[in-house]
């Protein structure tokens, strides 16, 4: 009788372990991100507009729309899963998120934040920056920064499909962010490269986003923890 | 008496030149995308706006400031010329205009400030620049009744027919449709919604289909622009039609001219003016396409366009009898 009582017990709990296993169990999906055509054609950025935009770089600097790797790998790209989840709460990390206007230029590019999740502007130029969030979803804000004002802090509290972030004094500044309801994103560097860990077993739509190129979605399915491999070929606009 | 009618008359025309400058420094603001330089108004960076450091003005303020300062001072002078004028001895109809000028000024500077706090909705920025030149209009209307010329003119039957004036009445109002088609174009970021001259989207005439739309799109993807729709290229195309059936009329309210004008000293002058402005107009615009809206080309093209509206406007005011009454009477005309 308690052999077979314990027989069963051990059943059960083999059982639970597998279940709980198999809920656990977290993938991966990954790729990389190509450009596929002729790059634009950049003009220098006019930092001479401002003496210390100027004073703070030695070489030209050019716009960050277009950031091409070894291979033609494409930077600047967001990928996040776009439909899927079946979690809907996730906890806002207590970590804020960093926007730099590092010499009259906004670090990162593209960048996706968390629904009330902290913003940390930094202004370390020592010259005068107005911060504008371009939303249409959270309340649309036109921040001055003078130079003594280093830091400024931000939340968004509703999620937002991507708007710009751009300085009116020095018009060539832009940044762009997605406010997301979770944490399945990233952004690409120069090797084009990414990596969004941790989703559940499921079937889930991802989307690489780029600022000039547009979107691009592909269907993965998570089984067993497994990495899924996804890569992405953005083309430039053609004339036909 | 005369010498205070002096001073006005000068001052009056002061006022034109000043309005010229200001429109001048908007179309600069615009065309450098400075318009939220400043975040808020009608401070500057939270400073009383004539307090706010001059070493201070850098990358987009140096042109958005400059705007409001140059503004705020046009406002000031437009109260006194308002206060002048119904003080002075002159028209009832001139002091009524300077009223009118006041309170277009006023609304004028409300409205650059609601579209800074607003973030420059198209509407609300169009109508600042629609305003503007309505101002400028109501500028020269008080300058010119004020003239030594409509002073002469009122003891002289000497207004034009009816059809030559109905002609340049139309041609006037043409050209100010322009500059709303303009206004919207540029607020709407149509500029180079079509990108090359002569052709249009890679043509002579523009399909618009998805095809051309692609091949401005590419174009505008090789020189790092966003994309444009197609109700930017119809905004675009319809300025460069409109400019084609200005120049049209021109050609044929020359015509006239050579016709039936000769005589007229006043009208040809103004006239050969006009020829020249809308010949430069013409030039800077296929310049802001070709230069990719070049900030001065650009500026200089929207200023252009005041200047043509003026001179549009003066040589309706020269052809015109000088009251209300008669002018009315002389449409009615054959």
């Amino acid at each position: 009788m308690v052999v077979r009582h314990s027989f069963v017990f051990f059943f059960i709990s083999l059982m639970s372990l597998a279940l709980t296993g198999y809920a656990l169990a977290s993938g991966t999906v990954s790729g990389t991100i190509k450009f596929d055509g002729k790059a634009p054609h950049f003009r220098a950025i006019p930092m001479d507009a401002d003496p210390i935009c100027l004073s703070l770089h030695k070489e030209i600097v050019l716009p960050q729309t277009i950031v091409l790797g070894n291979g033609n790998t494409l930077g600047n790209v967001f990928v996040y899963v776009k439909s899927g989840l079946t979690q809907t709460d996730f906890p806002i990390p207590s970590e804020p998120i960093v926007i730099d206007q590092k010499g009259c230029n906004y670090f990162p590019h593209v960048l996706g934040i968390r629904v009330n999740q902290k913003v940390r502007i930094l202004n370390p130029d020592g010259t005068l920056h107005n911060v504008h969030a371009m939303t249409k979803v959270n309340e649309e804000f036109n921040m001055a920064m003078p130079q003594f004002r280093k830091e400024a802090e931000k939340i968004f509290n509703k999620p937002e499909f991507m708007f710009a972030l751009k300085c009116d004094v020095h018009p060539w500044m832009g940044a762009w962010i997605a406010v997301m309801s979770h944490p399945y994103f990233t952004v690409t560097q120069t090797d084009g490269k990414f990596e969004i860990k941790g989703l559940p077993n499921g079937t889930y739509e991802i989307e690489a986003w780029h600022e000039k190129l547009g979107t691009k979605t592909a269907t993965i399915t998570i089984t067993d923890g497994a990495t899924q491999t996804s890569d992405f070929t953005f083309a430039a606009p053609s004339q036909s | 008496m005369e010498t205070k009618l002096v001073s006005l008359r000068r001052f009056s025309k002061f006022m034109c030149l000043l309005t010229f400058s200001l429109i001048f420094l908007g179309a600069l603001v615009k065309s450098t995308e400075s318009g939220l330089s400043v975040p808020d108004w009608p401070t500057t960076y939270g400073k009383f706006m004539f307090a706010f450091p001059l070493d201070q003005m850098a990358g987009g303020i140096k042109y958005e400031h400059t705007h409001r300062m140059l503004a705020s001072i046009v406002g000031l002078l437009t109260l006194g010329l308002c206060i002048w004028l119904l003080r002075s001895s002159v028209g009832t109809w001139i002091k009524r205009l300077g009223i009118a000028a006041f309170v277009a000024v006023v609304a004028q500077g409300v409205l650059g400030g609601l579209a800074v706090r607003y973030f420059l909705p198209v509407w609300l920025s169009t109508f600042h620049g629609v305003l503007a030149h309505l101002f400028l209009i109501i500028l020269i209307m008080i300058a010119y009744g004020l003239s030594m010329e409509h002073n002469h003119r009122r003891h002289l039957e000497d207004a034009a027919e009816g059809q030559w004036i109905k002609m340049v009445l139309i041609f006037t109002g043409m050209v100010f449709i322009q500059l709303i088609l303009g206004n919207i174009m540029r607020h709407t970021q149509s500029g180079l919604a079509i990108p090359d001259f002569p052709t249009m989207g890679g043509s002579l005439w523009p399909t618009m289909d998805q095809a051309m739309l692609n091949h401005i799109n590419a174009w505008r993807f090789e020189n790092n622009m966003d994309p444009v729709t197609k109700v930017q290229v119809h905004i675009h195309l319809w300025h460069r039609i409109w400019a084609l059936l200005i120049l049209l009329k021109l050609g044929y309210i020359n015509y006239l001219a050579y016709k039936k004008y000769l005589n007229k000293p006043l009208i040809i002058k103004t006239l050969f003016l006009l020829n020249i402005a809308v010949a430069l107009q013409i030039m800077l615009g296929i310049s802001t396409v070709l230069f990719m809206k070049e900030v001065v080309v650009t500026t200089c093209h929207v200023t252009i366009g005041a200047f043509v509206l003026g001179l549009s406007f003066l040589l309706l005011l020269r052809s015109s009898p000088c009251t209300w009454d008669s002018f009315k009477k002389q449409l009615k005309r054959k």
